[in-house]
């Protein structure tokens, strides 16, 4: 039974470290979170969670009071009028708190992003507006009036027209960012893709399919690149806005928004497209690696194969794949409110030798030799 | 890490050779188009992992408040 149990994970491995082995220098995408990924992260959900209680709240004070001031509005006993107010100062209150909880959830997005590619201080500015709307908190509290509630009303709309605007310029710019990012890795998958194609070519499998899912997936990042080109050119002329990030024109700064996001739209659906090749090249790749058969018996105590063209050879001991990362990976850092992607630790070097692939690695690890029509690999304590 | 490998692989399964093409609608609001979704392990390389983070981004860019016009 203990074999049985060995041959079903080891036969599967061999595989997959097979299919690894065929990306040169990649490594398998593990969400590797680290500590600081992880309170990141946290934080930036409990905002989430907050904003989307505040937004809730909002709502509906302001649907009650929209229906109380059309009850009361024309009213004048004092019972209707203070009524009115009460309600005037909870939709007041829940829409700070709002705009407050919006505020958190993008400086969560701002300061766990990369550092250094925001050319202003947007957490300066996110404090700047936090702190206005505490002192219009206590404006409010204080509110006697229906005047007073209206004066407070009027700036509030000042500040929430410079927070919608503003917050929308910084995600912008994050975005854009990730965009760069992703692209750049996509460069770096194309080429491992290609690799493995030439590797599977040489041992004669047939790889058109695959080829043709490269093509789809390069053709989908050269339109992806395009439009980025775009966006950045708006976003280098940030129309509207001030070189410190606050808005100096609403009409143009709007405009503006609207033109990067329309462009950032047409970029994301390309990539979804680029990133949808990657997943039918992976398939069709494990059904190719299975096509070509693994052919293994089980004896007591391990299992021995017979290796014949085309087949797994496997004499498993118990050890261990030892990693060296290699250069020129991009490494990307999770933010806030995202899974962790590629890691930069821990990868399989490769060295493709003549007739065949070497893996070398350290004490206690995996050499992995093709032969001809096979693949021989052996597991060391 | 042999074990991660074996189980991020997604390798310790019987049917493996036997994939099917998932899909999901974009997790973007603004967006309807299909994203294929991998099976345990096929997320070699990040790509769909990051795509679902940054729709996740892109749906926070859409935060607005919509306050009534005048009390």
């Amino acid at each position: 039974m203990k074999s049985a149990k060995s041959f079903k994970i080891v036969t599967p491995v061999i595989m997959a470290l097979y299919i690894l082995s065929l990306f040169s220098g990649v490594v398998a995408a593990q969400a590797t979170a680290g500590e600081q990924y992880e309170k990141a992260n946290e934080r930036y959900q409990i905002n989430k969670d907050q904003y989307d209680n505040t937004r809730k709240k909002f709502e509906e004070a302001k649907d009650i009071f929209e229906k109380a001031n059309k009850q009361l509005g024309k009213l004048n006993d004092e019972k209707s009028k203070d009524e009115l107010k009460q309600k005037a100062k909870d939709y007041l209150m829940t829409a700070i708190d709002f705009a407050q909880s919006q505020l958190q959830v993008v400086k969560s997005r701002v300061e766990n992003s990369e550092k250094g590619f925001i050319p202003f201080d947007a957490m300066a500015i996110i404090d700047g507006q936090t702190a206005q709307l505490e002192q219009l908190k206590v404006k409010v509290e204080m509110a006697n009036s229906t005047q007073e509630f209206r004066d407070a009303h009027k700036e509030l709309k000042k500040i929430v027209v410079n927070i919608n605007l503003e917050t929308r310029y910084y995600m912008g710019i994050v975005f854009n960012h990730r965009i760069d990012n992703f692209i750049m890795k996509s460069d770096n998958v194309s080429i491992r893709l290609e690799s493995a194609i030439q590797k599977l070519k040489g041992q004669g499998n047939d790889t058109a399919n695959l080829e043709k899912e490269v093509a789809d997936f390069k053709n989908a990042v050269e339109k992806a690149k395009e439009s980025q080109k775009k966006t950045k050119e708006l976003y280098a002329n940030h129309n509207g806005f001030a070189i410190d990030g606050t808005v100096k024109n609403e009409r143009d700064s709007n405009k503006f928004l609207e033109q990067g996001n329309k462009l950032q739209k047409e970029t994301i659906k390309d990539l979804r497209q680029a990133g949808n090749q990657v997943i039918k090249f992976v398939k069709d790749l494990r059904k190719l690696v299975v096509g070509a058969g693994v052919a293994t018996s089980l004896t007591t105590g391990g299992v021995a194969t017979t290796p014949t063209t085309g087949e797994v050879e496997i004499t498993p001991t118990t050890g261990e794949v030892s990693t060296t990362p290699t250069t020129g990976e991009v490494a990307t850092t999770p933010t806030a409110g995202e899974v962790a992607t590629t890691p930069t630790a821990g990868e399989v070097s490769t060295t493709l030798t003549t007739g065949g692939v070497t893996t070398t690695l350290t004490t206690g690890g995996v050499t992995t030799n093709l032969t001809t029509g096979g693949v021989t690999t052996t597991l060391t304590q | 890490m042999f074990m991660i490998a074996v189980f991020t692989l997604g390798c310790v399964d019987k049917n493996q050779a036997e994939t099917t093409m998932e899909t999901s609608t974009g997790s973007s609001a603004q967006t309807s188009e299909v994203t294929l979704t991998p099976a345990p392990g096929e997320d070699i390389f990040g790509t769909y992992s990051d795509l679902a983070a940054m729709d996740n981004m892109s749906q926070d860019m859409d935060m607005q408040i919509a306050l009534l016009t005048e009390i």
